[in-house]
């Protein structure tokens, strides 16, 4: 297996539409994690995506999968790839055992034992029209598929949307076997912030075409925080240690980016630790300072 | 091994699962050359990022209670007895710390925080 | 050439229950056409006295009618881009060319497979109504397989740029409009001219002049173009390939 250090590797991503623009957008999959991308619906993450995958071709910037161009080297990548997409891309008419056959032709190392087990695994029935399947079982026959090839990287397009907890987390668990395997990486978006934070390594966040912030997950969970007071301890904050702050008749909720230099800053003032979701919250609303 | 983490104690995961570690070799429940699980298994069990693990393990490792080889994996390291009685007393000045804060914020005096800790220390037949 | 045969299957099996009822249909309609044949000599058309074979070509162009549409392929499965299969295959690791030379390869194996059945299935009803198999018929039903080769090859074409088979259509009818109205009025013009000319004429005279002035150059043509019949159709697959690769290439979303 040829040396790579990042799964994926993206540098200045531009690509323009009509009233959309996704700008300069530069962020690494290590090799080995699992990469949350975060943002609301529309904030590009599917573009971003399909960029990446060659579905749609980028305006300026590079990027590298497995080490290699994605442009390229796109057949060869594609073999060591899968992706995954929000609902199923099959046609209902199709069975599993279908898919098996179509899909053993197509991909060179293609495991119909170890299809056949995840089947098992996932109680999918073989022979039943895949149309008829409920919402968790076609995004488990999705994930069968995209683990039946030896692929190393994952790419996901907001694979737990809709599904209710109890599948969500299973299919979290089936990732997180998926990763022990050092040479293997994920990309998965989504706006579920809760599952990203149970299962990420590293997060980046994107709004309305923009980066927001990437990082690993801990670092910034542990960097970022709520300082919550009143209006008067409010004015008191200096305006470039806060990121942004949601105001009420009662006080103000307060994220900044640095919690122990703030601490020091600010002593006495209640400091809260931050849920992704709240960060995510909180940067989307940078560019208002203030909000409600 | 147990390992417990705890996501509404203050204290960041890797901290935990650090100071658990190394509870468990001072303890003598994990002996001298014991192999830790791997950073990804132990992530994959915990539910947590393996960059999570790996950073305990770094910092198990710069405090000098393991030892870790590529490739091999992460080991317990020789400790010496002196080095591991430091350890215990720095986690009981911690501990002690904590209890005169708190002692403060309620007014307890020097003279009923002593007795307190006599009676504990007796009830706990040590 | 396996990832191929894994597309080939996917399009067998989305398509196996239309090939079938396109099979009975063509079936049916061949059995009608070969019975009315029949009739003149062992049924009711063979009381009417008198009574002209040279209608019973209709039969003929009836079955290769049938038989070319019933079984005609574009490339792609319908449905594709509903259930976003199209989606799924870009990330597969196929090339444009291999896409290119599947949808191709499928568009023309539907196409000659249509082409024989009609010889076939014409050469049968002939033969069920004594008529002969004149060289005619065969240039003619050779020159709409090639005509339906290169509608299929642009249809296909067009649905890889526009993706939804909808807009494909539209801009199809769209071009097929824009050539008609100038075509049609050219003709209608002439229909006017000879009406006009020759006002003394029957009917049947001035439907004679007309298909001097229309029918026979076409004729004409078809007749001449028949034995470039298999350049023909290489001519339209390479440049059908090439389009397609450059179009497969291009793909925006």
């Amino acid at each position: 297996m040829i040396g790579y250090k990042n799964a994926i590797e993206i540098e200045g991503l531009t690509k323009k539409f009509d009233g959309f623009t996704l700008s300069d957008i530069s962020f690494n999959v290590p090799r080995g994690s699992i990469m949350g991308f975060i943002g609301q619906n529309g904030a590009g993450k599917t573009t971003t995506i399909k960029a990446i995958l060659n579905i749609i071709k980028a305006d300026k910037g590079s990027i590298k999968i497995l080490g290699e161009d994605h442009i390229k080297d796109e057949i060869d990548i594609k073999e060591r790839i899968s992706a995954v997409f929000d609902e199923l891309p099959f046609h209902d008419d199709f069975t599993a055992k279908n898919l098996d056959v179509i899909l053993r032709h197509i991909y060179e190392n293609w495991d119909k034992n170890e299809f056949a087990s995840m089947l098992d695994r996932f109680a999918l029935p073989r022979n039943k029209k895949i149309g008829k399947f409920s919402k968790g079982m076609k995004m488990k026959l999705q994930i069968a598929c995209a683990l039946s090839h030896k692929s190393e990287l994952l790419i996901m397009d907001e694979p737990t949307t809709g599904l209710d907890p109890v599948v969500r987390n299973e299919i979290l668990d089936i990732f997180r076997e998926y990763i022990q395997d050092e040479n293997h990486s994920i990309l998965m978006s989504s706006h579920i912030t809760g599952d990203l934070e149970k299962i990420s390594d590293s997060v980046t966040f994107i709004d309305k075409g923009r980066l927001l912030i990437s990082g690993y997950k801990d670092d910034i969970l542990e960097s970022h925080g709520i300082i919550k007071c009143g209006k008067e301890d409010y004015k008191k904050i200096s305006s470039e240690d806060i990121i942004s702050a949601r105001l009420s008749d009662f006080g103000a909720e307060v994220m900044i980016s640095d919690k122990v230099e703030c601490r020091e800053k600010y002593p006495g003032l209640v400091m809260d630790n931050a849920t992704l979701e709240e960060i995510m919250l909180f940067y989307v609303n940078e560019e208002k300072k203030e909000w409600k | 091994m147990d390992i417990i983490i705890s996501n509404s104690s203050g204290e960041p995961i890797y901290e935990q699962i650090c100071s658990q570690i190394k509870g468990h070799i001072l303890s003598g429940r994990l002996k001298e050359g014991d192999a830790l699980p791997s950073m990804r298994v132990l992530a994959g069990q915990l539910r947590i990022s393996v960059i999570t693990t790996k950073r305990a393990y770094e910092e198990l490792e710069r405090q000098g209670f393991i030892e870790s080889y590529t490739g091999k994996g992460s080991f317990v390291k020789a400790q010496n007895p002196g080095f591991m009685r430091e350890e215990m007393l720095r986690q009981i000045e911690e501990l002690l710390g904590s209890a005169c804060a708190k002692a403060g914020q309620c007014g307890v005096t020097l003279d009923e925080l002593c007795e307190m800790l006599r009676l504990i220390y007796e009830e706990n037949d040590l | 050439m396996n990832k191929l045969k894994g597309l080939v299957l996917k399009d067998l099996y989305l398509r196996r229950k239309n090939l079938i009822l396109g099979g009975l249909l063509f079936l049916m309609v061949f059995i009608l056409c070969s019975s009315v044949c029949l009739s003149c000599d062992y049924g009711n058309l063979a009381r009417a006295e008198n009574y002209d074979r040279g209608n019973l070509t209709m039969m003929v162009y009836t079955v290769t009618t049938f038989a070319l549409m019933c079984f005609v392929s574009n490339g792609s499965s319908t449905g594709d881009n509903k259930c976003r299969w199209q989606l799924f295959e870009y990330t597969l690791p196929l090339s444009p060319e291999k896409i290119a030379i599947l949808r191709l390869g499928l568009i023309l194996s539907a196409n000659i497979f249509s082409y024989i059945l009609s010889l076939t299935a014409s050469a049968i009803v002939c033969a069920c109504g004594r008529l002969d198999f004149t060289r005619d018929m065969f240039e003619n039903i050779t020159a709409a397989a090639l005509c339906m080769f290169i509608f299929t090859v642009i249809l296909s074409a067009l649905m890889i740029k526009y993706k939804d088979p909808q807009k494909a259509s539209a801009h199809l009818m769209t071009v097929f409009v824009i050539i008609y109205i100038p075509v049609m009025a050219i003709v209608m013009n002439r229909v006017n001219e000879i009406g006009k000319a020759h006002p003394d004429l029957f009917d049947e005279q001035q439907e004679e002049l007309l298909k001097e002035m229309f029918l026979d150059p076409l004729m004409n043509v078809r007749s001449a173009l028949f034995p470039f019949t298999v350049l023909i159709y290489a001519a339209v697959i390479v440049c059908g390939y090439l389009l397609f690769v450059k179009l497969i290439k291009r793909r925006e979303n």
